[in-house]
């Protein structure tokens, strides 16, 4: 019996047990294109500001947009051109974090190809796995898609502020999330208004204490 | 589309095995696959069909064994299978679970000579 993905598996157990060792903590962010990973990012980046020093893994299909975005921060940022491919493996994180220096880094985001199903499959070696949902992409995320929202350590629905605008059933995510993983911290955020917002941080401090 | 990254995977295991073994040809492969990894067969299939051409496997046949996902309430150690979305304990309605089977990516067996 051979295991598919071991190879996959090794690295980012390298990478976790490196990170560890650096005091290093790595977020892997996962979402459907277009829910907000770039703008959450683009938000934390702007509060924790001078308060820890970050470091950012954009992964992107094919161009650099979302990397030239962030840029502007002012914390370093390595861009993976997956050409094509569906999402990150521990191999190219492994690459990554070599342009980094990690002794100056206490936190580190990857954000995830926009992708729900993929991302999930492979472990980056990271500290946890974040999920990002937003309103305007349907309530039935958790239930159709249990492998990442029962790995994932926090949830954030994105485009709260939306709510209203769209047939989002707020009662049937809540439930489906809850059936799903009954115990993750959730996060109702507004990325673009910045509402919500505090609380992803003061979970970001608080995960930092208890590292 | 990550269909195609576990075939590559499992091609890289599959042609190192058959160097081990010495084999010369390999007639089929017998994979298990867990449902909660959200494998489309079809797409499965497509890309092993791609990765064997002109390799000792050209001519192997996949064998898929779909594993169903089994889970264990944690509050009342209850085991069963989830039927579709139902993420639920049929005793107790717990939904603190553990997974006790569904994410297999497993080779269970090469054949060739």
């Amino acid at each position: 019996m051979k295991r598919v993905l071991d190879r996959n598996q090794d690295k980012a157990e390298q990478i976790r047990s490196l990170l560890k060792e650096k005091k290093v903590r790595m977020y892997n962010l996962i979402s459907s294109p277009g829910a907000g990973k770039t703008t959450l990012l683009e938000q934390t980046c702007r509060h924790l500001d001078h308060q820890l020093r970050v470091g950012i893994i954009e992964g992107d299909v094919y161009t650099d947009r979302d990397a030239q975005r962030l840029k502007q921060y002012g914390f370093p940022i390595v861009l993976i051109n997956t050409e094509g491919g569906c999402h990150l493996d521990s191999n190219s994180i492994d690459g990554a974090l070599k342009e980094f220096d990690l002794e100056e880094m206490d936190l580190l985001f990857v954000e995830n190809v926009g992708n729900l199903v993929c991302p999930s499959h492979f472990d980056l070696g990271e500290t946890a796995k974040i999920a990002v949902v937003s309103t305007s992409e349907g309530d039935d995320k958790p239930i159709k898609y249990p492998m990442l929202f029962r790995d994932a350590r926090a949830v954030i629905l994105n485009k709260i502020d939306l709510l209203e605008h769209t047939n989002f059933n707020y009662d049937a995510f809540i439930k489906d999330l809850r059936q799903v993983n009954p115990t993750v911290p959730l996060f109702e955020t507004s990325c673009t208004r910045g509402e919500g917002l505090q609380d992803w941080y003061r979970w970001l401090e608080q995960e930092g204490r208890n590292a | 589309m990550h269909e195609v990254s576990i075939v590559n995977d499992l091609f890289r295991i599959v042609l190192d095995v058959a160097e081990k073994e010495k084999l010369s040809r390999i007639d089929k492969v017998h994979f298990q696959l867990g449902r909660m990894m959200q494998v489309v067969p079809e797409l499965f299939r497509f890309a092993f069909d791609s990765a064997k051409a002109d390799t000792i496997a050209d001519q192997a046949q996949l064998e898929i064994e779909f594993l169903s996902v089994k889970m264990r309430c944690k509050d009342c150690g209850h085991e069963f299978e989830v039927d579709q979305e139902d993420f639920c304990c049929p005793q107790c309605q717990g939904v603190d679970l553990d997974l006790l089977q569904g994410k297999e990516l497993f080779i269970k067996s090469i054949e060739g000579e």
